[in-house]
């Protein structure tokens, strides 16, 4: 029984019984408590029905208050109609990816995705039975040439990785929906707060919230979020089986990371751009991939679904000289290399040795990934001061 | 080597070089899902022996599998992976090593979900598989398929506690060329190391005994380096690695997991002999009494009665759900809980939980009725726990 703190046992007995429970009321406090208890608790098999049909938490794993929460706060981020979160973006995505496909089906997939994505339908499912083409998913021709009567799925990402391709993301809804196939975008790029894909026609968005959505490279989580609750049940069912559900205290960081998302970044979009626009101006650098650019391929698509926020992601491409790219790396005072992304400090990565080190010299030159690529993930400093900070340290490492 | 209780106090295997940490009494937490560096060369030396990226590597999480590999397999030349929950470390590790085609028994007692990795996951994919009653290993030795790669059981099933003879099983395994896979949750290596005894692979769901505070969710995966290497990189695309919280909070719990464990297993085997001789309760299953199915196969996994498991099932002798009530509300301390494996007493009624879903028919086959209640056993004083059971059984009258 549940009831008040009883001190007639013996003192092991009492040390785990003092103190157990709340005996105050603990309702609305202004920021979520977390819970990490891993089972809530019952008084009989009447209460336990109860329990059950008020849909009331039991065991952490099938849900928890703090993941519920998060769940909550992402489906309202990406306009869905239910969400379901998970211990990474990896996990969301291959959940979902498992979810949806059975041996003997076809999935047709952006060719430049995150590598351990390819990985997933080239390792995991592929393994399995199910087959896959990977396509440039701009190209929307290739796309459409790629689907057959078994594709049951076309999987792509909102901003392609590094080159900052940006697809149609509608034209692709309008072919996979005629092949009766699901398309499946992960917006982890752009988050909710700047482009959100469901209402372009998407079925399924997937995030890793790790990234710009928490902005304090402090949590690992990922989310799966739809408008069909049907097909956000596939993949909670399958993070059962999986057992990838997000962590309570990594679900409670994520919440208080979103809060200021829009804040974060809208000013980390501002600041890409600005340093897009000093990026094309310098005669140090060979090329620039950034949509807000006018000469951009992508600068039309881009306008029309992401409106004057462009996106916080963008790649340079600078003379193929390791010494002095090494010196412009030191000379940076704001920015510095980090193994992940989307955190208010702006951060770079080096793709030929990081995201794409498994691949050919020859297989990265096609796919745009030369040696002098480097890929900048902004942050929310003053824009002033970034815009400067990278100018001298380019003229510093290249200048004279 | 150290006795396991002073090793799990100062196991602490971890890129040392690559965290900068001078000599805190206790590890510190990790939560920075990255590491930088400043120029190529850092970063090529990162990836070769550093940390980079949180999903790939943490020193919460490398700390915590060597303390896996020192609990798990002493003396063997063994590695851990930590997983977000003990389903994350079946699923992954069956994933990474099975093949289309390829063919499993399983035992047929053993966790709902578990059932569903094979029913519901991998059968879509080609995965062929067989549930059969591993108590005795005739059954397995006649299910065996030339593309048999594994073998998997529970070390005591949920809840019926049923055993079976794992070094016979290894060997009739590894005949055969296929992997015995072990699920060591409800007794943990405080009480048996299903590696030293031929197994290829044990997992646990670190939730419960292990944890023993019902504040963590965790798995955990043990074997040879080979099958590790295997398992390490799709543990990245399953995306199943643990947070460093946990893995924090878990290395926090096991250095007091002998000594919650220990007391669990005594207290279970004491309250076993209680049960057994009241009148109230019809059956008890529980590996340290001569009148349970399976105490002779028990009898050659342990030496000692109180060493076995904190885990026990018991039968009452009413199925009148309003006296059940009655007995539960009766209870002091001891209460009903959706887990185990927590220091306090709990209880759980499988018809209404785990196995709700099966018909009452088939339940009963596998001796699951609606008097049974799984009984996670705590560290309470055994004479409170006694007298809180017994006096609650008046109800049942």
């Amino acid at each position: 029984m549940i009831g008040e703190f009883d001190s007639s046992f013996e003192f092991a007995t009492n040390i785990l019984e003092a103190g157990a429970y709340f005996r105050e009321p603990t309702s609305n406090p202004e920021q979520l408590p977390i819970h990490l208890a891993t089972a809530h608790n019952v008084n009989d098999l009447d209460d336990l029905q109860k329990r059950y049909d008020e849909k009331g938490f039991c065991y952490n794993r099938y849900r928890n208050p703090n993941r519920s929460a998060l769940n909550e706060l992402m489906t309202y981020v990406e306009n869905g109609a239910d969400s379901t979160t998970f211990n990474s973006g990896m996990a969301a995505i291959c959940a979902t990816i498992v979810a949806n496909t059975k041996a003997g089906d076809h999935v047709v997939s952006g060719d430049t995705l995150y590598g351990e994505s390819l990985e997933v339908f080239t390792k995991i499912t592929g393994k399995y039975g199910v087959d896959y083409t990977f396509v440039d998913i701009c190209d929307l021709d290739a796309v459409k040439a790629a689907m057959r009567p078994n594709t049951v799925m076309v999987y792509g990402e909102t901003v392609a990785n590094p080159v900052i391709a940006v697809p149609d993301i509608k034209a692709l809804s309008e072919i996979a929906h005629a092949n009766n196939a699901l398309l499946i975008i992960d917006n982890t790029f752009m988050t909710g707060a700047l482009f959100r894909p469901l209402d372009f026609g998407a079925d399924i968005v997937v995030s890793s919230l790790t990234k710009f959505a928490n902005g304090h490279s402090d949590s690992t989580a990922g989310a799966v979020t739809s408008k069909d609750p049907a097909l956000v049940k596939k993949s909670f069912d399958m993070q059962q089986l999986m057992g990838n559900q997000a962590s309570p205290f990594d679900s409670w960081l994520t919440c208080r990371g979103l809060r200021t998302l829009d804040l974060r970044v809208k000013k980390q979009s501002d600041n890409a751009c600005a340093l897009a626009k000093m990026f094309a101006e310098s005669p140090y650098v060979e090329a620039v991939y950034h949509p807000s650019l006018e000469s951009n391929p992508y600068h039309e698509i881009a306008t029309k679904q992401f409106g004057k926020y462009y996106g916080p992601m963008l790649s340079v491409v600078l003379p193929d000289d390791r010494e002095k790219m090494n010196k412009f790396m030191r000379s940076m005072k704001l920015c510095h290399y980090a193994m992940t992304l989307g955190g208010y400090r702006t951060s770079m990565s080096y793709p030929p040795m990081s995201s794409h080190s498994d691949l050919t010299r020859e297989e990265r030159y096609a796919m745009g990934i030369t040696d002098g690529l480097l890929r900048f993930s902004c942050g929310i400093e003053d824009t002033e001061d970034l815009v400067a900070d990278m100018k001298r340290a380019l003229e510093e490492a290249y200048g004279a | 080597m150290a006795h396991i209780e002073t090793e799990l106090l100062y196991t602490r295997n971890y890129r040392a070089d690559a965290v900068n940490l001078g000599k805190p009494e206790a590890f510190p937490y990790f939560p920075a899902t990255a590491f930088s560096a400043n120029t190529l060369s850092e970063i090529k030396e990162a990836y070769r022996q550093g940390y980079t990226y949180i999903r790939t590597n943490n020193p919460d999480r490398d700390v915590l599998a060597s303390m896996v590999t020192a609990l798990e397999a002493p003396g063997l030349d063994k590695d851990t992976l930590i997983f977000a929950s003990g389903m994350a470390s079946i699923s992954t590790t069956v994933g990474s090593i099975l093949n289309p085609g390829d063919h499993v028994i399983c035992n047929k007692f053993i966790y709902g979900e578990t059932f569903d990795v094979w029913g519901k996951m991998y059968a879509k994919f080609g995965v062929e598989y067989d549930f059969v009653d591993m108590s005795d290993v005739a059954n397995v030795a006649a299910a065996i398929k030339p593309n048999t790669k594994m073998i998997y059981s529970e070390v005591c099933a949920n809840p019926t506690m049923n055993v079976i003879d794992i070094p016979a099983m290894a060997e009739l395994a590894h005949k055969n060329g296929a992997l015995l896979m072990m699920d060591n949750t409800f007794t943990t290596a405080v009480s048996i190391k299903p590696l030293t005894l031929g197994a290829d692979i044990v997992i646990s769901s670190m939730t419960k005994f292990m944890s023993g505070h019902s504040d963590i969710i965790l798995g955990c995966m043990t074997a040879s380096h080979e099958i590790i290497e295997q398992v390490r990189p799709m543990r990245m695309l399953f995306g199943t690695p643990a947070d460093p919280f946990p893995c924090f909070q878990m290395i926090r719990a096991l250095e007091t997991v002998t000594l919650r464990v220990e007391k669990q297993m005594s207290n279970a085997a004491k309250l076993a002999k209680f049960f057994e001789s009241d009148k109230h309760i019809v059956k008890v299953n529980h590996p340290s009494l001569d009148s349970w199915a399976g105490r002779e196969t028990a009898k050659k996994l342990w030496s000692d009665d109180e060493k076995m498991s904190g885990m026990m099932s018991i039968i009452l002798c009413t199925e009148d759900e309003a006296k059940i009530d009655a007995f539960m509300a009766k209870l002091h301390f001891v209460h009903y809980a959706t887990t185990l494996g927590g220091m306090r007493t709990t209880l759980n009624h499988p018809v209404t939980s785990s196995h709700s879903h099966m018909p009452d028919e088939n339940r009963r086959a596998i001796g699951i009725t609606p008097g049974m209640f799984r009984v996670s056993v705590g560290i309470e004083n055994i004479d409170d726990l006694i007298a809180d059971f017994k006096q609650a059984f008046e109800a049942l009258d």
